[in-house]
């Protein structure tokens, strides 16, 4: 393969279709529903506004809470059993902020509701069957020890630890072997009382399904469910770090951090484009240009805006082979200065913003691309005409608002940087 | 009361597909036809979104190349990015980049692929553009040497700091040598470095001809304009008169069982069983097989994981890897990670009981209908993807496998008996030479 990654996920709040219309249901703006008809399909996603920064003394709670849930039976029958029969598919996910559980299934609405039931049943559940709790603990084990032989996810692992220092962020959703080992059955079903609740959740659909359908769907999972939020936030902070972890591996893996802008910031869309310009869009960016066509130093090269709703950063990644790490990371602090000086033409900032453009309507053409696009507008509390919006704010961006913003909203004094990998001597 | 539940199972599975089933089918969205220079296109319409995939898919992969140009294929798919007669290195991405569309490519073993998605208004530009390299790459020296250390810098990502890529690219030269799919598609490291611009023209010029490439459009156009696009870009071209010869046998020997040390926390059981080339006429056999295979590792309700990971607790996790459409002879690989104090030697026979003649023969009435819901629910997901539904076309349609069969399938793992999935799993597991490649955490 050419590339890959491609840099979409920097637009991936980019889409419309303009057949598309978000609804909310039930008079609650944390349930959204698009109607598409043309193929026989249901996405649906329950997103809980709690992730591994509630794990709180025990780092990886949450994690093999969810795992641990969802590998259960109910009525003696395994939850996953209940959807592959039938060739639906179940998935789940701990992020830092949030978990999610993902259905998928042929728009057979009876057929959904059941399987919907099966999930609420499980969530509603007091017990824990000790054989697939141990499993879990098990597989996660496995994972935290797979994490340490691998230079990109020891990587990943760093950053989190020393960019977030201090704060819920800080560990990886896994957690310690440490952690894991001590976390009792009884801890996770105290923490599942937690975590599910109606205050936190947040539900997308999206599918050949009527609005009324949607609503059986949403009191089905919902039902039973505590109605308080039992969680306070977790304070969103980077610390400045340069950090290296010795790796033998053939390459080095390389994260360059500079502290940027929320989801929500007024400099978000001049960040955007400045960062497409930047690194964020593959080849043709400057970062691709100096590091992968002119020099030859890195498969993949990029610069991804990470923005949540309380905070966000700029991500500067790469690998290379260890003989080249020095070189490539200067080239990528003397590209972060360009940026800072930004000698971009209007010309540029103009065509950059068409291509944003242009490619709007075409990042919604699946329903799972709708289901995420719904899933991010719920849980950064976007509006429901995000797209006109985003439109709107695009249009606004200059040459002038970029300068601005890089001054205002890019601390430049202030890169982290962290390298996994070999050493190699001059 | 045991039969009337698995014949009221049986029965709610059928009537649940056939309402939607009937519904989505290529042959109701597909236009195809042949160039008379014997470019193959064919046409998929999809009008959700106003997107559309431009792509072009030449049957030449990994496998058709020789020991000592390993890679090749591979190296010609990040060359094409690099400028043809009248585009200068990157431009083609930069056209692609203005109009807001995305593009990529891929190689495999039997093919490799360009698309771009973009909006509809901009197809024949696309296909101008793809259809340019097609005939007018323009290879410099320097820029094919510094791709080739991207390349490198692939391979060292994607294999050398994976210890199970790399086991799988061992276990697949263990079988085939270095021939046909025992070819690593990145190319080994030192092939890469010997790669010379003129082994890329001839390669070239050897592949990208009409005659072995297949157009495949995807979305929402105009079929009457698209036509006409194709006709006047790809229609203009001839054939070369040079044919593609097939290469020599390299000699090998293969290894019953091997180990490999790496880095890895816990040991992982490889267990390979070989596989002739898809066959037409054994259709029914091979489809069978993948019923089998879909009851033994379709999900994480499956036999294999609900065995051996869930009652059994001797293994981590299972997974199971089968092409349906080789070309030519290649592996189904079952393995797994031993859980606790099993070992990986007793896990490889734990795995081999799930395929013994009595695991084969309690296959029930049940286990096949879920699999085949499972396999038709799979079938109409994947329409969800105007760029997935491209793929499918293209990876049948490279190997001579008409996109026909993707509609056929689905008829005929509807017609499959049980028996025939157990003879078919007898066939390739029971009477079949196992080998074995453990992979261990290194000393």
């Amino acid at each position: 393969m050419r590339y890959l990654f491609i840099l979409i996920a920097l637009f991936s709040l980019q889409t419309s279709h303009a057949n598309n219309k978000i609804n909310s249901l039930a008079d609650n703006s944390n349930y959204l529903f698009i109607e598409t008809k043309t193929l026989p399909i249901v996405d649906i996603n329950f997103t809980i506004k709690n992730g591994s920064t509630v794990d709180g003394t025990y780092p990886g709670l949450t994690n093999l809470m969810l795992n641990t849930l969802m590998s259960s039976d109910v009525n003696s029958k395994k939850i996953v059993s209940y959807f592959e029969d039938v060739g639906a598919k179940l998935s789940y996910s701990v992020g830092k902020e949030s978990l999610s559980i993902s259905i998928r299934s042929l728009s057979d609405i009876e057929q959904i509701l059941k399987l919907v039931n099966i999930i609420n049943l499980a969530i509603s559940s007091s017990e824990i069957d000790q054989n697939i709790f141990s499993l879990e603990k098990d597989k996660i084990n496995r994972n935290i020890s797979e994490v340490e032989k691998r230079p990109g996810s020891t990587l990943n692992a760093d950053i989190s630890k020393y960019l977030f220092s201090g704060t819920g962020f800080e560990h990886q959703k896994i957690g310690t072997k440490k952690s894991i080992n001590k976390i009792t059955s009884t801890q996770v079903i105290e923490h599942k009382k937690k975590i599910f609740n109606i205050k936190d959740i947040e539900i997308n659909i999206v599918g050949n399904i009527s609005q009324s359908d949607s609503k059986r769907i949403i009191h089905a999972i919902t039902k039973n469910m505590s109605t308080e939020s039992q969680f306070n936030k977790s304070e969103y902070k980077l610390e400045q770090s340069i950090h290296h972890t010795e790796f033998d591996s053939t390459q080095s893996h390389l994260a360059v951090i500079l502290p940027a802008v929320s989801r929500t910031s007024p400099h978000y869309y001049n960040i955007l484009v400045a960062n497409y310009i930047f690194g964020g869009s593959g080849f043709g960016s400057w970062l691709m240009e100096e590091i992968r066509e002119k020099r030859g130093l890195s498969y993949s090269v990029s610069s991804y805006l990470v923005s949540s709703k309380d905070g966000g950063y700029l991500k500067i990644s790469l690998q290379t082979k260890n003989e080249n790490i020095k070189l490539a990371k200067n080239i990528i602090l003397d590209q972060i200065k360009r940026l800072q000086l930004f000698d971009v033409t209007e010309d540029k900032i103009s065509s950059v913003k068409q291509s944003i453009l242009r490619s709007f309507e075409m990042r919604t053409d699946t329903n799972k691309k709708l289901l995420n696009l719904l899933s991010a507008i719920n849980s950064l509390e976007l509006d429901l005409d995000y797209f006109e919006n985003y439109k709107n704010n695009l249009n606004q961006v200059s040459k002038k608002s970029i300068e601005t913003s890089l001054k205002e909203a890019i601390d430049f004094n202030r890169i982290s940087v962290f390298t996994v990998g070999k050493t190699i001597e001059e | 009361m045991n039969i009337i539940f698995r014949i009221s199972v049986l029965l709610i599975s059928i009537s649940f597909f056939s309402s939607v089933q009937s519904e989505i089918k290529f042959s109701d969205r597909v236009e195809s036809y042949t160039l008379s220079n014997g470019l193959k296109v064919v046409l998929i319409e999809d009008k959700r979104s106003p997107s559309v995939v431009n792509s072009i898919w030449y049957k030449v992969g990994s496998s058709h190349e020789a020991s000592g140009k390993t890679g090749i294929s591979h190296v010609l798919e990040h060359m094409m990015f690099k400028g043809t007669k009248t585009l200068k290195p990157g431009e083609f991405s930069s056209i692609v980049k203005k109009m807001g569309g995305t593009e990529n490519a891929f190689t495999s073993k039997d093919y490799t692929g360009y698309f771009q998605k973009i909006h509809t208004t901009d197809i024949e530009r696309c296909i101008e553009l793809e259809s340019d390299r097609m005939k007018n790459l323009r290879l410099d020296e320097n820029e094919l040497r510094s791709e080739i250390e991207v390349v490198k810098e692939e391979r060292r990502l994607r294999t050398d700091d994976n210890p199970v890529s790399k086991t799988f690219e061992k276990i697949m030269l263990n079988a085939y040598g270095m021939n046909e799919y025992g070819i690593p598609i990145i190319g080994t490291m030192q092939n890469l470095g010997s790669i010379s611009k003129n082994d890329l023209e001839n390669w070239y010029k050897l592949h990208y001809q009409p005659k072995n490439a297949i157009v495949i459009i995807a979305g929402n156009f105009n079929s009457d304009l698209v036509k006409g696009y194709i006709q006047k870009y790809y229609g203009r071209y001839e054939n070369n008169k040079s044919s593609i010869k097939p290469n020599n046998k390299i000699e090998f020997s293969t290894k019953a069982s091997f180990d490999v040390y790496d880095k890895v926390s816990k040991p992982i059981v490889f267990l390979s069983f070989k596989k002739p080339k898809f066959d037409k006429n054994r259709i029914r056999e091979l489809y069978a097989l993948d019923l089998f295979i879909e009851i033994m590792d379709g999900g994480y309700s499956s036999r294999l994981t609900k065995n051996l990971v869930d009652n059994q607790k001797v293994a981590l996790d299972i997974f199971l890897s089968n092409d349906t459409y080789n070309q030519y002879p290649n592996l189904i690989i079952i393995g797994g990670t031993p859980r606790g104090k099993i070992s990986p030697e007793e896990l490889k026979l734990k795995i081999l009981e799930q395929l013994s003649n009595e695991s084969i023969n309690s296959v029930t009435e049940r286990e096949l209908a879920n699999a085949k819901a499972r396999i038709k629910a799979n079938n109409i997901y994947k329409f969800d993807s105007v760029f997935y539904q491209a793929m499918q076309v293209g990876m049948l349609e490279t190997k001579d496998i008409g996109w026909e069969n993707l509609d056929n399938y689905n008829s005929i793992i509807e017609s499959i008996s049980l028996d025939e999935v157990r003879e078919s799993a007898s066939k390739y597991f029971l009477n079949n030479k196992v080998f074995t490649a453990i992979l261990r955490p290194e000393k």
